[in-house]
């Protein structure tokens, strides 16, 4: 009741005045603490006979308060965003802290301690070089694209010079993607054969809390008339749990990357190309089957405004695993193997009307090689201020059950979400 | 070497300026240096400037919405390059988003975002430079400046107060308006008023000068309005805190001041 007062008094103080120039700024204080957020409610439903059970077989039926607090303490930027979150779908109700930072500047440095999102890279929507954790499940249930990428603990610290750039982020303990653990996405179990969902739960065995299991990424960048060039580096884990223990569990494979990434604009778009070499160092040769083998990522894409506020992106990825016959001849499941080259072309499509207001946007990942995909479709529309309002979809397909996509298949949901922000 | 030789000839055409000016009213003829003019007054102030900007944003209905940023521009060369650092500030959801261009005549702007909830650096396509600036009715083009070579210029009138000159695109097929007239105030060489015909050549689009101030010398626009004629809907543009050549430095525009806007400039 109260928060409906709240709202109607908002909204009316947004209907008055007009023509008025001389009303007050209402500056951000320049002391204090700053208090933001917003709330935010999510319903989405399966469309087809999902083999994960949910309450009434909802993808999404959640309300989420995000409150951000930012202050200034001697120089120091200090930054607590958190969400409470109460998810009907699954019956769970979480305080999840997104963002606890202090942000300090000294000379040529930029320190960041704490929790913390980080991204790098140049893929739209694919990830190479950028080894922090990512949430699928909120990214396939259709909640905000900022929840694709899950916070790390870490202490990151950027050098800058006029030659080079350099960042570097040091995660002492592992922080491994929010994957698909059958509760609310069905996914294929070579083991089993076929496309299954919880129970039970996919619990994978996290490494050991000790230093030499920490996580180092880093980046050393710079523009130089205007082409953005980066070589990355990375010490750590795979991202998901697809190697598995002495006694057959799923667990983390070590992981070293080393990449590279450049970018520019060319004929009046956005030209990018990347390239990332996985070494995963307990399987040298490729003969463990337990561990996954190394791998050769490679991403070129372009993006450009086709007609005036219509924007087309194109990338096309390549993931190839290395000493492949290795693979296939030591594998227990060869028949359900991700092929040697698997290779995935994407296309975004962005319209935007009304000044903005109106957004339309279609991704596709389609894979040529798996003959699979995954689309989608969705529709914003900021009707003032502090209202939103977001449709969409996602739509998997493919021919057969156990590839990248093929594998979601009965995952399909639609969703609609409402906010209010302040 | 060329900067020197722009900067060089710039200092005889101000001195030139001031001269006629203060020999008192004899009237410029030559409609691209009044252009050219017109274009430094508007866009060049200084050789940088910073300050705080409100938009806001009333559409046919009478809805309005606001935007608040801050910002700062360095010019590369006067009349030539510049670069633009944004911050914004509200609404709520794209409050902290920072926006940076490189601005290059005759070649596409570079242009950066950054969306701090995913710590994201974000490369945008060169776009139509003649579609809405952050939602408002504004134009990119009527906040960084249209080239002044891409129009063909006549001067209509030499009014006591005004040049008034006529823009018609060299590249009809590239922009929605067949041409547009400028008010040019003889004394601060500010545009006091723009008027747009589209290709029915029915007036659709208007910029009003509500109000000029003297900053450290240099006439600046501190209130702007821009309607939509064919709607009625309309956007205000106010400049406030404005300030020129604060001393910012050219190697600021990177991307570590977009992940985190330099305090000096920025405030918190």
């Amino acid at each position: 009741m109260r928060i409906f007062f709240l709202l109607s008094l908002c909204m009316l103080s947004s209907i008055s005045l007009a023509d008025d120039w001389d009303d007050d700024w209402e500056d951000e204080e320049e002391q204090g603490i700053e208090l933001h957020g917003f709330i935010e409610a999510g319903l989405g439903t399966y469309t087809d006979n999902n083999v994960a059970k949910t309450n009434s077989d909802l993808s999404l039926a959640e309300l989420t308060a995000r409150l951000e607090l930012t202050h200034m303490w001697n120089d120091i930027d200090l930054k607590l965003k958190g969400d409470a979150h109460a998810d009907g779908a699954v019956n769970e109700y979480a305080l999840n802290i997104r963002e606890a930072t202090a942000k300090y500047s000294i000379g040529d440095l930029d320190i960041t301690v704490g929790r913390q999102v980080l991204t790098w890279g140049t893929g739209d929507l694919l990830f190479l070089n950028d080894m922090f954790p990512k949430d699928y499940q909120s990214f396939f249930a259709g909640r905000d694209l900022e929840y694709l990428k899950t916070p790390s603990d870490a202490i990151k610290i950027g050098y800058f010079s006029k030659s080079v750039n350099i960042d570097l982020a040091w995660m002492p303990e592992f922080e491994p993607d929010v994957i698909l653990t059958g509760e609310r996405f069905s996914y294929f179990s070579p083991m089993a054969g076929q496309i299954v969902a919880a129970p039970p739960h996919i619990s994978p065995h996290n490494p050991s809390e000790k230093i030499s299991n920490g996580e180092l990424a880093l980046r050393i960048y710079d523009t130089v008339d205007g082409v953005e060039w980066a070589l990355y580096g990375y010490r750590g884990f795979w991202g998901q749990p697809t190697a598995a223990n002495a006694s057959g569990d799923p667990t983390f494979a070590r992981l070293n990357s080393y990449g590279a990434s450049i970018r520019s604009s060319v004929f009046s778009g956005i030209a990018n190309a990347e390239i990332s070499y996985y070494q995963s160092s307990q399987d040298k040769d490729g003969t463990d089957f337990r561990i996954p083998n190394d791998q050769l990522r490679f991403l070129i894409g372009y993006e450009r405004e086709l007609i005036t506020k219509l924007t087309m992106g194109l990338q096309y990825y390549i993931e190839h695993t290395m000493d492949y016959d290795q693979l296939l001849n030591n594998s227990m499941f060869p028949q359900y193997e991700q092929d040697e080259s698997r290779h995935l072309i994407t296309t975004r499509f962005n319209y935007i009307m009304q000044r903005d207001k109106l957004n339309f946007s279609l991704f596709v990942f389609y894979s040529p090689t798996d003959n699979d995909s995954y689309l989608r479709p969705s529709v914003s529309y900021r009707i003032d201020d502090s209202w939103s309002v977001d449709v969409g979809a996602n739509i998997f397909s493919g021919n057969k059950d156990h590839t990248f996509w093929g594998q979601f298949d009965k995952n399909d949901n639609i969703y609609g979400r409402v906010r209010f922000s302040f | 070497m060329k900067k020197i030789l722009t900067a060089g000839m710039l200092l005889i055409s101000w001195m030139l300026l001031l001269a006629t000016g203060f020999a008192s009213a004899e009237d410029f003829t030559d409609v691209d240096f009044i252009v050219r003019f017109a274009n430094l007054a508007s866009y060049y102030a200084g050789d940088d400037g910073q300050a705080k900007v409100r938009m806001t944003i009333v559409d046919k209905n009478g809805n309005k919405q606001r935007r608040q940023f801050s910002m700062i521009r360095k010019d590369l060369t006067e009349g030539g390059d510049q670069n633009f650092l944004i911050k914004f500030t509200k609404p709520a959801d794209v409050r902290d988003t920072v926006f940076m261009v490189a601005k290059h005549i005759g070649k596409d702007d570079d242009r950066w975002l950054y969306l701090p909830s995913i710590d994201l650096v974000k490369r945008i396509a060169a776009g139509d430079k003649r579609t809405s600036f952050v939602g408002s009715h504004f134009f990119y083009e009527d906040v960084s400046g249209r080239g002044i070579d891409e129009d063909n210029h006549k001067l209509l009138e030499t009014t006591e107060k005004e040049y008034i000159v006529e823009n018609t695109p060299k590249q009809p097929e590239g922009v929605e308006f067949s041409s547009y007239k400028l008010w040019i105030d003889k004394a601060s060489f500010l545009p006091s008023k723009i008027e747009y015909l589209n290709k029915a050549g029915k007036l659709y689009r208007r910029v009003e000068i509500v109000k000029i101030e003297n900053v450290q010398g240099f006439h600046t626009v501190v209130r702007s309005k821009i309607t939509d004629i064919q709607t009625g809907g309309y956007t205000l543009m106010e400049f406030k805190g404005v300030k020129y050549n604060a001393g910012i430095p050219a190697d600021i525009f990177t991307e570590r001041s977009l992940r985190k806007p330099p305090r000096q400039w920025f405030g918190k």
